[in-house]
């Protein structure tokens, strides 16, 4: 503006006449009509700068008392949250992204025995070098990258010749618009419940040694019990053949039903002990359903209709013949079911009914029912029905008998068939007892199952008339009882008192069978199995014609898992416990013909 | 499109005018009336009655005319544009507000403007000092679609607050829109928005408020807030709101909120637009003089590729005369400079418009300016 007016006095000044001021007159008022809207935009902002001023003024001051108000209840707010954190009883601690410690609580201070000044900028391996950071970094950078807490990293560190055990839950810590800025780590010193935790481990683990060692020694028990009462039975049932007055057949006849009914009791006993020890063998094999109902059929049928029973098994046509499963413990469900039955019916009938539940990919699961119409049992009853050493009270024990193991022991055999087991009663109007339980499906029936070899097919047609038996035991009271059912039942019967003694009667003689004892003088069982195979297969290579397989039975009166395994390892095909009755021995064999029983490797 | 603007200070001057420019080889079908409420607007609108002039009208707080022998800012006149265009590019209509919000308001212009043609673009003003310019906005994009381009201003009386109108050639409306609506198969509308005004002050959080009444600040009477925030007295209220705005943060957009009305009953404050409760506010202010010269870049900006123009409209801020005086004459100048064209315009209490690509928007402290042209 000065400028302009400079020019404007410079320009009036040098006018030197009339005629020149006519000529500058225009451009000198153009100039002043700027100089008037120049001086109005000045005044104008002069005025608007009075005006704004006090405006201004106004808003800074009270922003300025807003910010003071604001900072000193931030001030506040950081001493309430520093006061916090120091009052929290775990380890807390802030850390960048780079993991470099950026703030500690005074629990955390206190256990690293460090000041935060020291801390702060530090990572891990600064402050505990002896400690293994790798993994625990690694977590870190975990939740660092992920944006995402993890709980309960523990770890362990040693201070001052101590373990100190460590739980620490980890979290993300994210600026407002989300972005991960480093994480909050908050350890808590589980020392004494992890040594609690390992204290309660081994109690743990010795209570379970306990059991295992009770099962084994029931396991071992029964078998020791067994000897002498397979002993028992066996003279008994020679004692039947002799001349008997009517009193002593009686007499014979109480020996022979309690002795049976305390092996039943024993096998109960070993069974269950088998399951708590985890010994239970179980096997997967292709058996015909019919077959087995056809078995249980033939133990129950007769004490059912001792009792005025009406027995009869019934089941679904479409459930396919063969199937893959155990057949020997779907027997024992069902007879332990059935055989309950009978014992708790009077009147009436006990009815075994088999369906198809479910068809799926790659097994069946059928549903067994046993139907009876005797006493029934009431809701409480129920409850504990399915319970190991449970019968509905003491009364029903007195009046019945039994351990209270079958029903429990069938129970867990129904578990290990994926199935269920159940029961629906009326107190006084009978029960249906049911479960169901899964069987593989058979791609196609293996047709060596079925078409029998000639040679086998021979033997079968003898098996119940004249055998040629090669019997090998140590035990003079087993010798006799097997001795004595094996003639009865026709067969001639060559004795070896020892496995190497089976070897040279194998050599020179022709027998149709060999039953094993395992346990024996001079060479066990295995090892005679062993060396008669190792002589079989010599002489296939000579001579094709030699009946290429003697079928071996292992006669066992301790028959654990691990046993079974072995006689079958050592080229048995299969076992029968002792005492044997011949129709066992018959059917066992008629099975490893047909190919029923599963056959070693 | 053949267009001829000027500016009359009183009614003898506009009728000498209109007889004047409207002859045989000129022949307007649409006119574009800005009026100073200080000539009645009855009256203006009938001295057009003789014409058969479609027109879009609006009260106004100072009237903007530059044809290169002035400094464009006028007070107590009427400016006026005269259009001749084909008259099947374009339609308009009055629309009135009473009874209706200001969301139903915008919905009813864009399902007019649909009726008329399958892309609509608008020029509009709208009067009545409760009238929410954002929710206008926003009714008329739900119906005509987002895209929608829309340039106007809401309508003033020379600051006293007291009642605005708008008109056409029928009638004239104290509550209610006038658009014009143009075919953008035959017609161009572009154009920008700019501020420049800045936020002061601490953070406060809008507490209570509904639609574009503000009741509670930080759990204050709003009135109360604004008057010790800025030591000012009830009846400084709303002209000085007007200058210094809200500027109000929701959802990372910033849209500046004039006070264009108060209620000392209710302590509350009246806005040209919504302030939405829970929303981030500051006070702003303009900077200084020095706005100027950044709406003046802004200019050469967008006129760098702008293209033909027949038209400019500019609906530019009552505030911005307020705080920059005379000085504001220079971005008015400027505008007019980069295409050698004539501007009409006025000083209102709210401005529409879309800021180059950006969607339409309600704005307030803006330079609006609107691009008509011919395709």
């Amino acid at each position: 503006m000065s400028n302009r007016i400079t020019e404007i006095t410079e320009k009036l000044n040098s006018i030197k006449s009339l005629e020149e001021f006519e000529s500058l007159k225009s451009q000198i008022f153009e100039q002043f009509t700027v100089l008037k809207k120049e001086n109005e935009a000045l005044h104008f902002k002069y005025d608007r700068a009075n005006k704004d001023k006090n405006i201004i003024y106004s808003l800074l001051a009270k922003t300025s008392k807003d910010l003071n108000l604001a900072l000193n209840s931030l001030k506040i707010r950081a001493e309430e949250l520093s006061t916090l954190l120091s009052a929290i009883p775990a380890l807390v601690y802030f850390k960048n992204v780079d993991l470099e410690y950026q703030l500690v609580n005074n629990a955390f201070e206190d256990f690293l025995n460090v000041k935060m000044a020291n801390i702060a900028g530090k990572k891990n391996n600064a402050l505990l070098p002896e400690y293994n950071n790798a993994d625990y970094e690694k977590i870190e950078r975990d939740v660092l990258g992920r944006g995402l807490p993890v709980y309960n990293v523990e770890e362990v560190i040693k201070k001052q010749n101590s373990e100190i055990y460590l739980s620490t839950n980890l979290a993300p810590v994210k600026n407002l618009s989300g972005q991960v800025i480093g994480l909050v780590g908050v350890s808590y010193d589980i020392t004494d419940r992890k040594n609690y935790e390992i204290e309660l481990k081994k109690a743990k683990e010795q209570a379970e040694a306990g059991t295992k060692a009770k099962s084994e020694f029931l396991a071992n028990m029964s078998h020791e019990i067994r000897t002498p009462m397979n002993g028992i039975i066996g003279m008994a049932e020679i004692l039947k053949q002799t001349e008997l007055n009517g009193e002593q057949v009686l007499l014979l006849d109480a020996i022979d039903v309690s002795a049976n009914s305390l092996l039943s009791l024993i096998n109960d006993v070993l069974d269950f002990s088998k399951i708590e020890a985890g010994k239970l063998d179980f096997e997967i094999i292709e058996f015909s359903l019919p077959n087995v109902l056809g078995d249980v059929e033939r133990i129950l049928v007769t004490k059912a209709n001792e009792k005025g029973l009406d027995f009869r098994i019934n089941y679904d046509e479409i459930i396919p013949e063969i199937l893959k499963g155990d057949p020997h413990r779907l027997k024992q469900i069902i007879l332990n079911l059935a055989s309950n039955a009978i014992k708790f019916t009077a009147k009436g009938h006990v009815e075994v009914r088999i369906k198809l539940e479910k068809n799926k990919q790659n097994h069946h699961l059928l549903r067994f029912e046993v139907n009876d119409t005797g006493i029934g049992v009431s809701k409480e009853g129920r409850k504990s029905l399915f319970r190991e050493f449970s019968q509905v009270d003491a009364s029903t024990t007195r009046k019945y008998g039994g351990t209270g193991l079958g029903l429990s022991i069938s129970k867990k055999l129904v578990e290990m068939m994926n199935g269920k087991i159940g029961m629906d009663s009326k107190f006084g109007k009978g029960s249906t007892f049911w479960f169901t339980a899964e069987f593989g499906k058979v791609d196609k029936i293996d047709k060596e199952v079925v078409v029998i070899e000639k040679e086998k097919l021979e033997l079968i047609s003898r098996i119940d008339k004249d055998l040629s038996v090669l019997l090998v035991e140590d035990n003079k009271i087993n010798q006799k009882i097997a001795l004595h059912n094996l003639r009865q039942a026709g067969y001639k019967v060559e004795l070896a008192e020892n496995g190497h003694e089976a070897v040279m009667k194998f050599k020179s003689g022709k027998f149709d069978m060999i039953l094993m004892d395992v346990l024996m003088p001079v060479m066990n069982g295995f090892k005679a199995t062993e060396k008669i195979r190792a002589i079989e297969q010599y002489r296939i290579l000579k001579n094709k014609k030699f009946m290429r397989h003697v079928p071996i039975i292992a006669l066992t009166a301790n028959a654990m898992k691990g046993d079974r395994e072995a006689c079958l390892a050592a080229g048995m095909d299969g076992y029968i416990s002792k005492p044997f009755k011949q129709k066992e021995l018959a059917e066992l064999l008629h099975n490893i013909l047909i190919g029923n029983v599963q056959q070693p490797g | 499109m053949k267009v001829k603007t000027f500016k009359a200070s009183n009614l003898t001057i506009l009728e000498a005018k209109l007889a004047e420019f409207i002859n045989d080889s000129f022949n307007p079908n649409l006119a574009f009336v800005f009026s100073s409420v200080e000539l009645d607007i009855l009256q203006v609108k009938s001295v057009f009655d003789k014409y058969r002039i479609m027109i879009l009208g609006a009260s106004s707080c100072g009237e903007i005319f530059y044809d290169g022998s002035n400094d464009g800012i006028f007070e107590g006149s009427v400016t006026v544009s005269l259009v001749e265009i084909n008259q099947s590019y374009f339609a308009g209509t009055i629309i009135d507000g009473h009874e209706i919000s200001s969301m139903e308001l915008g919905k009813k212009v864009g399902a007019w403007g649909k009726s008329h043609f399958q892309k609509p673009a608008f020029i509009i003003a709208v009067s009545g000092l409760m009238a929410n310019g954002q929710e206008i906005v926003e009714g008329v994009l739900e119906v005509a679609g987002l895209d929608t381009e829309m340039f106007g201003g809401l309508a003033g009386d020379d600051a006293k607050f007291v009642e605005t109108f708008v008109f056409n050639g029928d009638k004239t409306n104290n509550n209610g829109a006038v658009v014009i609506a143009f075919d953008t198969d035959f017609v161009n509308i572009r154009g920008l928005a700019t501020s420049g005004w800045v936020g002061i002050g601490s953070d406060k959080i809008v507490t209570k408020a509904t639609g574009n009444i503000l009741y509670t600040i930080d759990n204050e009477p709003a009135l109360k807030v604004y008057k010790e925030h800025l030591s000012i007295n009830d009846e400084d209220l709303p002209e000085i709101g007007v200058e210094y705005p809200l500027l109000v943060k929701k959802d990372g957009r910033e849209v500046l909120r004039a006070v264009v009305g108060i209620d000392k009953e209710k302590q509350s404050l009246i806005f040209a637009g919504t302030v939405p409760q829970g929303a981030v506010v500051t006070f702003s202010t303009s900077p200084g003089f020095e706005i100027v010269d950044h709406t003046k870049k802004d200019i050469v900006e967008f006129f760098k590729d702008a293209g033909k123009v027949d038209l400019m409209l500019l609906f530019s801020c009552m505030a911005r005369h307020r705080a920059l005086g005379p000085v504001i004459s220079e971005e008015i100048t400027e505008a007019s400079r980069m295409t050698g064209l004539p501007i009409n315009g006025f000083f209102t209490y709210g401005e529409i418009g879309n800021n180059g690509p950006t969607r339409c928007d309600f704005y307030n402290e803006t330079f609006t300016l609107a691009l008509i042209s011919e395709k």
